[in-house]
């Protein structure tokens, strides 16, 4: 196989920086780096997780790919087209292949719109479905994700979190689209229900053969569903392993720290368990440190941290890191 | 817990058994359906102050609308003779089929035992020098005198005619006005005009509020700028002064005023339909709809404005007094419907000459603006609570 | 060192909405020595919010506490007034809220609203007041804490927010903080910092702990009791060992099972807990968890069971446990980790 093929999503270079206008006449001064400069591919079939703590540009690298913020630079490039440079009314067909599943569960559905309506408004936008073969196709939608043709009648202020989150699954899945993109999907939900929508997304997966971005700040759910893995601090990237692979040898001293502050549900392994704090807190992203974004809160900064932005180094086996550490060690 | 009768050292086989529960797996909803708006009905409907509101403004608009089916009178009949009726008249007793009323300005009336007016006296003699008239009734005579206060009705043999007693004018439930025109068809006449007006006026505002604010709002950016500040320089021209010289230029009449009414108030629904919208359109449903390729049409009608419908119905329902109390406002001041058409404001203001002598005709108007605008904000207060999204559970 | 400081004893809570009554708590009883802290476990609608409000006595209109005692160093408060407990809340009881953007108030300084408490409580004049509260800040490890006194909560960070929280929590040097969710807003490196914050409160000052929370990660790591609530009623109470290594029940059971672990190699594929809990308004005659539960058998459906002691500190509320059930194979969802050195 053409290995250019297997790469469903292509993203090189991508930046969206957010306009802070300041002053009487508001001009613009300065710009929030919510994502500064990161490359990555996802494979056709992959699950490619994406983690980091709040403000770290997770949830709007998400968003620009799906082209729900424009691009300030970069390309992304879905199955062959760039679509960051397209026009909105150009991106028709785009919409119809890459969908996304949002993170909070009561805001995501308009609640003046039955569950009916919500499931089949993409089947009205592109004209897919029309009458009785709209009604039975929102059944089988409804049905696909657990629940019965009853609730299409309903208002989504009578579900629960997990029925709602169900819900916008099956609107995601109403198009028959190739890409997903997961934005914190489960975080909003209860433990037990978690599991529910994580094993109904693995389903779904192998199923109709899906590729998922799936975007979480917890650690120990992205590793449990993703083959990939990508740490993200401060709009950066510092680190992108196989999921076995990142767990059992983190490299990026971010990532040591993300993972060792996760409490284990196990007194005896967590009680051993010794985090390593980070001190300090996470800089404005209107003004990066210079050089390694992370360095402030290195402990094992040194000079060259300073001046010069790390680039990604293959350490063999898809597992690349950002970090100076690693030519020390030379 | 009903378990208080099982025996827990001897439970029996077979409640061992283990269930089988396929039904457990589906999710099942055991609560009533109830739409957005079923469920504010429900919540209005507690409040007794909006209720009574509701029911008021129900009643005032099947008066105004069928009310006058049921009134012998026209709102335009004139009778000079009947002019400035009260709706409470003092009766004296001439005998026993005869009794009359005797109406400030020296008017006396003949009339039956329960009120109803039969015919204006005139007099077969009068003498202002020594001040007294003298009419004649089914061949008694009654004199008048008015030369001391209070007046006196005497018979020939000087005795006083007893009064009566207070009765409510059977002719006119609520007298005439000036020109013997009924007051209460003229007051029902005056809702149809003054409930239009505020009703028209308010769905103009409306609609230019909701389509200039949504578009505001949805747009933001630089659009939104302007809009905003075009917004702004139209808030600093004081609206009654506006709303005076447009009516003066536009010749007074209904029309006139609904166009000034409704180019003005719109300002205020404009900013909180902006407001709505900026604060909805981050929301996730509507990144939800821009996922799935909605337009910005499709999203701003489906999505944004049905979410927003809740303050915008609210600032309706308080915006109808407004217009109902602006439009009095300009009658009152004679800028309003021309005669002899009758909104609250011109009868008051036509009330105004008399109203020493004739206090009902201001009274009774006004109280009907009162009325109607305490109805429309108690209900917009019981709205208010009832359509909050934070109260909804 | 087996001082009970409060006893809660078949605790029932309601709130009365239009739909009828949710009975949010429907009987709940434990206990808390002192120095312990103690976890309550639950999925959202289990009562454990609503049960650490009863006991602060702040349940908002239309809930109320339907019955039951809650004694606090050997006093019941339950019919306190207000005005009584005033003296108790933020003194000898203090609370930690899970948003710490909306529970500090945006219009004082942090320095203020730590006064506020210990002026109010310790009749401190403000010069002292202050200096307590520069302490206090400290305590909770705010960098350069003279100066951070008099900033206001929006120059607070999300996780700096929180540690000004337990400042205020912790400043009259309470007997018993509840914690309701402290870390759930808060990325993981910040709830590290956090729950090493809370174990140092508790070496420190010997103050007893209830955390509420979901996160059985946060309850492994620093509580030594835990209580598993669901339907409103305490499913299983224990030693922080018994619970995950010797679940009882099978709702703690589903739990463990349902959450993937960070630390363990190989890849399985999670059991969830199958449907929702159940509707507070009319709760199920027998067990609340019968519906979810793959053991459920007829009796659990008719009859609520009685807690079965297990030993001492272990009790458990399920029919599997008595002495005429059947014997069943179950998963108990208990994984042990592999312990390094």
């Amino acid at each position: 196989m053409n290995k250019e093929k297997d790469v469903i999503i292509k993203v090189r270079n991508l930046k969206k920086y957010f306009p802070v206008k300041k002053g009487f006449l508001k001009r613009k001064v300065q710009y929030v780096k919510a994502v500064d400069d990161i490359s990555f591919d996802i494979k056709r079939g992959e699950t490619f997780g994406l983690v980091g703590e709040s403000g770290c540009g997770k949830t709007t690298t998400g968003r620009t790919i799906i082209r729900l913020y424009d691009v300030t630079d970069g390309d992304v490039i879905f199955d062959g087209t760039n679509i960051s440079t397209m026009k909105e009314k150009d991106l028709s067909s785009f919409r119809k292949r890459v969908q996304m599943i949002f993170q909070d569960p009561f805001a995501s559905l308009n609640s003046r719109m039955t569950v009916g309506d919500i499931v089949g408004e993409p089947l009205d936008i592109h004209k897919l479905a029309s009458g009785k073969e709209r009604q039975e196709r929102i059944y089988s939608l409804l049905k696909t994700v657990g629940l019965s043709k009853e609730h299409a009648s309903r208002y989504p202020h009578e579900f629960s979190g997990g029925q709602r989150q169900r819900i916008g699954i099956a609107r995601a899945l109403a198009v028959d689209p190739d890409f997903i993109i997961c934005d914190e999907p489960i975080s909003a939900l209860d433990v037990s229900i978690q599991a529910q929508v994580v094993n109904m997304l693995e389903d779904l997966q192998k199923e109709l053969g899906l590729t998922y971005l799936f975007i979480a700040h917890d650690l120990s759910m992205v590793r449990h569903i993703s083959d990939r893995i990508a740490v993200m601090y401060l709009g950066k990237i510092v680190e992108v392993a196989k999921s076995e692979e990142l767990y059992k040898n983190p490299t990026h001293p971010y990532t040591k720290a993300l993972l060792s502050a996760i409490p284990i549900p196990d007194p005896d392994v967590t009680h051993k368990r010794e985090s390593v704090t980070l001190e300090g807190e996470v800089p404005s992203p209107i003004n990066p440190p210079k050089g390694c974004t992370f360095r402030t809160r290195c402990k094992y900064a040194f000079e060259t941290c300073k001046n010069k932005e790390p680039s990604m180094k293959n350490l063999g086996g898809d597992h690349t890191v950002a970090c100076h550490l690693l030519d020390n060690k030379k | 817990m009903g378990n208080s009768k099982v025996n827990m050292d001897s439970i029996p086989e077979d409640m061992w058994e283990k269930i089988d529960n396929k039904e457990k797996e589906s999710d099942l909803i055991s609560r009533p359906s109830l739409t957005y708006f079923q469920d504010a009905w429900r919540r209005l409907r507690k409040n007794i102050m909006s209720m009574i509101g509701l029911v008021i403004i129900i009643i005032l608009i099947l008066t105004a609308m069928f009310g006058p089916l049921f009134s012998k009178y026209n709102f335009s009949d004139q009778s000079l003779k009947m002019a400035s009726l009260p709706p409470r008249l003092e009766l004296f007793k001439i005998d026993n089929e005869n009794y009359i009323y005797l109406a400030n300005g020296l008017k006396i009336y003949s009339s039956t035992s329960n009120g109803e007016i039969i015919n204006l006296l005139n007099p077969v003699k009068q003498d202002f020098q020594k001040k007294f008239k003298v009419y004649e009734l089914n061949g008694r005579e009654i004199v008048l005198d008015f030369s001391d206060k209070p007046f006196k009705l005497l018979n020939k043999n000087d005795n006083e005619y007893p009064f009566y007693k207070k009765v409510w004018n059977k002719n006119h439930l609520l007298g005439t006005d000036d020109l013997g025109r009924d007051l209460l068809i003229r007051i029902i006449y005056g809702a149809r005009i003054s409930l239009l007006i505020a009703f028209v006026a308010t769905l103009v505002n409306f609609f230019i509020g909701v389509l200039y604010g949504g578009i505001s709002g949805y747009a933001g950016g630089r659009v939104d700028n302007i809009m905003m500040r075009i917004v702004d320089i139209i808030s600093t021209v004081p609206l009654m002064l506006y709303v005076i010289l447009l009516m003066v230029v536009l010749k007074p009449g209904l029309k006139p005023i609904i166009i000034a009414l409704g180019s003005v108030f719109w300002v205020r629904m404009a900013r909180l339909v902006r407001g709505q919208i900026l604060s909805l359109k981050e929301q996730e449903f509507v990144m939800a709809a821009k996922t799935i390729g909605a337009t910005n049409l499709r999203i701003l009608v489906r999505h944004l404005l049905p979410n927003a419908m809740g303050p915008i119905i609210v600032s309706m329902t308080m915006m109808i007094p407004t217009a109902i109390f602006t439009e009095a406002f300009l009658s009152f001041i004679g800028l309003g419907v021309p005669a002899p058409l009758a909104s609250w404001g011109t009868l008051c203001n036509n009330a105004l000459g008399g109203y020493r002598s004739y206090p009902y005709q201001l009274f009774l108007p006004s109280l009907a603006i009162c009325i109607t605008m305490l109805a429309f904000n108690f209900l917009g207060d019981g709205l208010r609570d009832a359509l909050d999204p934070r109260l909804r559970k | 060192m087996s001082e009970k400081i409060l006893e809660v004893k078949n605790l029932k809570t309601s709130f009365y909405t239009h739909l009828g009554e949710v009975q949010a708590v429907r009987g709940i009883s434990f206990s808390l020595n002192k120095g312990e802290v103690m976890g309550i476990v639950g999925e959202s609608g289990s009562g454990k919010s609503v049960t650490s409000l009863s006991i602060m006595k702040l349940l908002q209109y239309p809930g109320e506490i339907k019955s039951g005692d809650i004694f606090f160093k050997g006093e019941n408060i339950v019919n306190k007034k207000n005005k009584e407990m005033l003296n108790i809340r933020g003194n000898e009881i203090a609370m930690i809220f899970q948003d710490p953007m909306t529970s500090l108030n945006p219009v004082y300084t942090i320095g203020d609203q730590i006064m506020e408490v210990i002026i109010r409580h310790q009749g401190l004049s403000k010069k002292k007041a202050k200096e307590k509260a520069i302490d206090m800040l400290r305590l909770v490890g705010i960098p350069s804490p003279e100066e951070r006194v008099s900033n206001y909560p929006y120059e607070f960070s999300g996780g700096m927010r929180q540690r000004a929280m337990a400042a205020i929590a912790l400043s009259c040097e309470p007997d018993l903080l509840i914690a309701d969710e402290p870390t759930t807003a808060l990325d993981v490196t910040i709830q590290d910092q956090i729950l090493k914050l809370m174990k140092d409160l508790k070496e420190k000052l010997d103050t007893s702990i209830i955390l509420i929370t979901h996160d059985l990660g946060v309850v492994a790591d620093i509580c030594t009791k835990i209580v598993v609530m669901y339907g409103g009623l305490v499913m299983e109470e224990g030693t922080s060992k018994d619970i995950f290594y010797n679940p009882k029940h099978p709702y703690t059971m589903g739990l463990l099972k349902s959450i993937p672990r960070l630390d363990l190699g190989e890849k399985k594929r999670l059991i969830p807990i199958t449907g929702t809990p159940p509707d507070l308004i009319k709760p199920p005659m027998g067990c609340p968890f019968t519906a979810r539960c793959p053991y459920a058998m007829k009796i659990c459906s008719l009859h609520a069971p009685k807690y079965t002691k297990i030993d001492e500190n272990h009790k458990a509320m399920c029919w599997l446990l008595h002495k005429q059930s059947p014997n069943m194979k179950m998963d108990t969802g208990v994984k042990r980790g592999v312990i390094n050195e």
